[in-house]
C-alpha cells in the first residue's frame, strides 16, 4: 500500500531545449495552467545526461520533454544514449521539435518515445501540450525509477 | 623529264614490241646456224626458268591468295614440264626411243608447250573476269586447276611417246611453220585481255606480265613462223625470246614480292605508331574516366550538402522565426487592451510577414526534395487522389470540381503526382475571382504514360506572364492580396520533368488558364 500522501506524485520536467523562447514558452503555459510541477532546463543533450545521471538534480518521478536540434549533442544523440543507459532506459520521453522531417520521426519512435510532438503553433501550442501533459502524467503510471 | 608511270609503262611496250618487230627485219638474213647441243642447253635453261617462275607464283598464290597467280603459277609448272620433254627430244640419249623423226619432234614438242603456256595465260585473264562476275563462286578450286593442268602435260608427253607426228614445217608457202600462229593468238588475246583488265597501270607484276606477252607474241607471231630449218636465225632467237618472255614474269613477280616485304614493314611500322598512339588514347581515357568518376563523387557529395543544407536552412531559418513570432503574440497578449490600435495592428502584419515566411521555407524545402523522393511505386486512383486534395483545399468560395469518369488508375510515387494535382487545384482556388467556379481535371493515355489536364474558369494568366509563372519567387498579385510563395509552380514544373514530363499553360489571360502535364510511367500497358 502506498503511504503518499499527494493525490499524485509530483513530476519533474527535464526540458532540454536550446531556445530561451521555447522555455519561456512552456514556463508560461504551465503558469497559465497552474501547474506547479518543478522544471529542471537543459540546453543540450550532453548537459541534459549529465542532469539525469545526477540523481539530486532531477527529482524522481520525471519525464523528459526533448528538442531534437542542439548544439553538441542533439535531442536524437542523447535518446539513443539514454537507452543504452540501464538506469535512464525506462524514461518516459517526448519529443518537442520543430522538426518535421520523417526520418527525424522514424528514429525517435524506434527509440520508443512516448510521443512525437512539432511545435508549430504559436499561442496555444505550449498550453495545449502541456495541458496534454499534465493529464499524461495522472492518468499514466510512470515507471519505477531509482 | 617526268611522265605518268602508265605512259611510260605504254612507252616500253611500244619500245619492246617496235624493237624486236624491227630487229627481225634487221636481222632477217642472218645466216647464224645453231645446234642441237646449243638447243637442248637452252631448253634446259628455260625448263629451269619456268619452274622457277611456277614455284615463285604459287608461293605468291598462297601467301597472298589472288587466284590469277595460281592459273600463271601451274600454267608455268606445266609448261616446265613440257619445255623439259622439250628439252630431252634433242638429247641424243632419248633419240631412239621416240616414234617421230626428230624435226617434227622438236617443232611440236615447241609448239606444245607454247600452246600450253598462250592457253593457260589467256585462261588466267577469262577466270579473272570470271570471277569479276560472279564473286567469290567463280573462284576455281586450287586442286582443279593443277589437275587441268597436270592432265594436259601428261596427254602431250603420251601422244609425241606413241604416235608418229606429221611434218611441222610447210619450205614451200611463206611461213613455213603456220602452226605457231595458233599459240600467237592466244597470246595475243591474253595481250588484249591483260591491257584491257588495266591493272598494269597500277600493279608492277601485271606490267611484267603484259611485257612477257608481247615478247612471247612477237616470239610466236614474227620470228618462229619464219623458221625454215631448224636450228637457224629465227628459230634460235624464237627460243631465247622465250626465255625472255619467262624472265620478264620473273622479273615482276620478284619485284612484287619485294614490294609485298616493304609495304608489310611500312604497315607493321604504322601498326606500331598506331598502336602506341592507341595505348596513349587509353591512358588518357583512363585518366579520364578517373576524373570523371571523382566528379561524379565530387558531384553526388555537393548535392547531398545542397540536400543538408536546404534541411538546415530551412529549419535553422524556422525556428527563431518561431521564437519571433511567438514573442509577438505574448505582447500582444501580456500588453491586451493597453495596446494601442496602430501597434496592434504592426503586431498582426509582423506575424504575418512571419506566417509568410514560414511558408516560403517549406514550400523551398519541398522544392529541393522534390524528385528526390525515393517513395515506392503504387497503385494510384487519380480520380479519388484529385477529389481529396479538393476536399482538403477546405475552400469557403463557390467553386465546384469535375472530374472526368475516365481518370486513370496508375503505378507511379503518390507524393509527386500529389504534389502537382495540390498545386495546381490550390492555385485555380486561390486566384478565383468570379461570383463562381469550375474546375475541370480530365485525363488522356498517350504512348508514354498520361497527359492530364486541369482547367478553370478564374481569371487566367495573360500571354506575356506565361513564362515567368514557372520560374521560382514568381508571384502576380502582390502577396498582401494573395498569399503566396511564388514556388508552387516550380515546384510543379520541377515535380513532372523528374519523371521525364513536360507541364504547359494555355490562357487568354481572361477566361480561366488550362495546365496540361505529361506524367511518364514505365509500362503504360500495365495502368489502365
Amino acid at each position: 500500500m502506498s503511504t503518499d500522501t499527494s493525490p499524485y506524485r509530483e513530476v519533474t520536467i527535464l526540458l532540454v531545449d536550446d531556445d530561451d523562447v521555447d522555455v519561456l514558452g512552456v514556463e508560461r503555459a504551465l503558469k497559465k495552467l497552474k501547474i506547479l510541477n518543478p522544471i529542471v532546463r537543459a540546453r543540450d543533450g550532453i548537459e541534459g545526461l549529465a542532469l539525469l545521471r545526477d540523481p539530486s538534480a532531477v527529482k524522481r518521478p520525471y519525464l523528459v520533454l526533448l528538442d531534437i536540434n542542439m548544439p553538441r549533442m542533439n535531442g536524437l544523440e542523447m535518446l539513443s544514449e539514454m537507452r543504452k543507459d540501464s538506469r535512464l532506459s525506462s524514461a518516459v520521453v517526448f519529443v518537442l521539435t520543430t522538426s518535421k522531417a520523417d526520418e527525424d520521426k522514424v528514429t525517435a519512435y524506434q527509440q520508443h518515445v512516448a510521443g512525437y510532438i512539432v511545435k508549430s503553433q504559436v499561442g496555444d501550442g505550449f498550453l495545449r501540450v502541456m495541458e496534454m501533459l499534465d493529464h499524461y502524467w495522472r492518468v499514466v503510471e510512470l515507471p519505477i525509477q531509482n | 623529264m617526268t611522265m605518268p608511270q602508265s605512259q611510260r609503262r605504254v612507252f616500253a611496250y611500244c619500245v619492246t614490241g617496235g624493237g624486236l618487230v624491227l630487229a627481225n627485219i634487221v636481222m632477217r638474213d642472218s645466216i647464224w646456224v645453231g645446234s642441237d647441243q646449243l638447243h637442248t642447253v637452252m631448253e634446259v635453261v628455260a625448263t629451269l626458268l619456268a619452274l622457277l617462275v611456277g614455284v615463285l607464283a604459287l608461293l605468291r598464290y598462297y601467301s597472298r591468295k589472288d587466284s590469277v597467280f595460281l592459273y600463271i603459277g601451274a600454267g608455268f609448272l606445266g609448261t616446265a614440264f613440257l619445255d623439259g620433254y622439250h628439252a630431252i627430244v634433242t638429247a641424243a640419249h632419248f633419240r631412239p626411243m621416240m616414234p617421230s623423226d626428230l624435226s617434227s619432234l622438236i617443232s611440236w614438242s615447241w609448239s606444245a608447250s607454247r600452246m600450253f603456256l598462250a592457253v593457260m595465260l589467256f585462261l588466267s585473264w577469262l577466270l579473272w573476269q570470271r570471277e569479276n562476275r560472279l564473286g567469290p563462286t567463280g573462284l576455281l578450286e586450287a586442286r582443279t586447276v593443277y589437275l587441268a593442268s597436270a592432265a594436259f602435260t601428261l596427254s602431250c608427253f603420251f601422244f609425241f611417246a606413241f604416235f608418229p607426228l606429221p611434218s611441222a614445217s610447210f619450205p614451200d608457202i611463206p611461213f613455213h611453220r603456220p602452226q605457231e600462229y595458233i599459240p600467237a593468238l592466244f597470246f595475243g588475246l591474253a595481250l588484249l585481255g591483260y591491257l584491257r583488265k588495266g591493272e598494269w597501270r597500277r600493279d608492277i607484276f601485271e606490267h611484267w606480265l603484259v611485257l612477257s606477252l608481247i615478247v612471247g607474241l612477237i616470239t610466236q607471231a614474227v620470228f618462229m613462223p619464219f623458221s625454215g630449218h631448224l636450228f637457224d636465225f629465227e628459230f634460235d632467237v624464237a627460243h631465247l625470246l622465250k626465255k625472255v618472255s619467262y624472265i620478264c614474269v620473273l622479273v615482276g613477280l620478284l619485284i612484287s614480292i619485294y614490294m609485298t616485304f616493304r609495304s608489310e614493314a611500312e604497315i607493321s611500322k604504322t601498326l606500331a605508331q598506331q598502336n602506341s598512339l592507341l595505348a596513349q588514347e587509353i591512358d588518357e581515357r583512363q585518366q579520364v574516366e578517373q576524373q570523371l568518376k571523382q566528379s561524379s563523387v565530387e558531384l553526388s557529395r555537393i548535392n547531398e550538402e545542397l540536400n543538408n543544407f536546404a534541411y538546415v536552412a530551412s529549419h535553422d531559418l524556422k525556428s527563431p522565426l518561431r521564437g519571433v513570432d511567438q514573442l509577438a503574440s505574448w505582447i500582444t497578449e501580456d500588453l491586451g487592451d493597453t495596446l494601442g490600435d496602430d501597434t496592434r495592428e504592426h503586431l498582426r502584419l509582423m506575424r504575418s510577414r512571419i506566417t509568410r515566411m514560414e511558408m516560403l521555407l517549406d514550400d523551398l524545402l519541398a522544392y529541393s526534395r522534390v524528385g528526390r523522393s525515393n517513395d515506392e511505386i503504387i497503385s494510384i486512383n487519380t480520380h479519388e487522389l484529385v477529389e481529396n486534395i479538393f476536399e482538403l483545399q477546405a475552400t469557403n468560395k463557390p467553386i465546384h470540381l469535375v472530374v472526368a469518369d475516365d481518370m486513370p488508375v496508375l503505378n507511379a510515387q503518390k507524393v509527386p503526382l500529389e504534389l502537382v494535382f495540390r498545386n495546381l487545384i490550390g492555385n485555380a482556388i486561390k486566384h478565383h475571382d468570379k461570383p463562381q467556379g469550375t474546375i475541370w481535371v480530365s485525363a488522356c493515355k498517350n504512348a508514354d504514360g498520361f497527359e492530364f489536364t486541369v482547367q478553370d474558369d478564374g481569371p487566367g494568366v495573360p500571354a506575356e506572364h506565361q513564362e515567368r509563372v514557372f520560374a521560382m519567387f514568381q508571384t502576380l498579385k502582390p502577396r498582401d492580396e494573395i498569399e503566396g510563395s511564388g514556388i508552387g509552380l516550380a515546384l510543379v514544373k520541377k515535380a513532372v520533368e523528374s519523371v521525364g514530363g513536360t507541364v504547359t499553360l494555355e490562357s487568354d489571360g481572361q477566361q480561366g488558364c488550362t495546365f496540361r502535364f505529361t506524367w511518364l510511367i514505365n509500362n503504360p500497358e500495365e495502368n489502365t
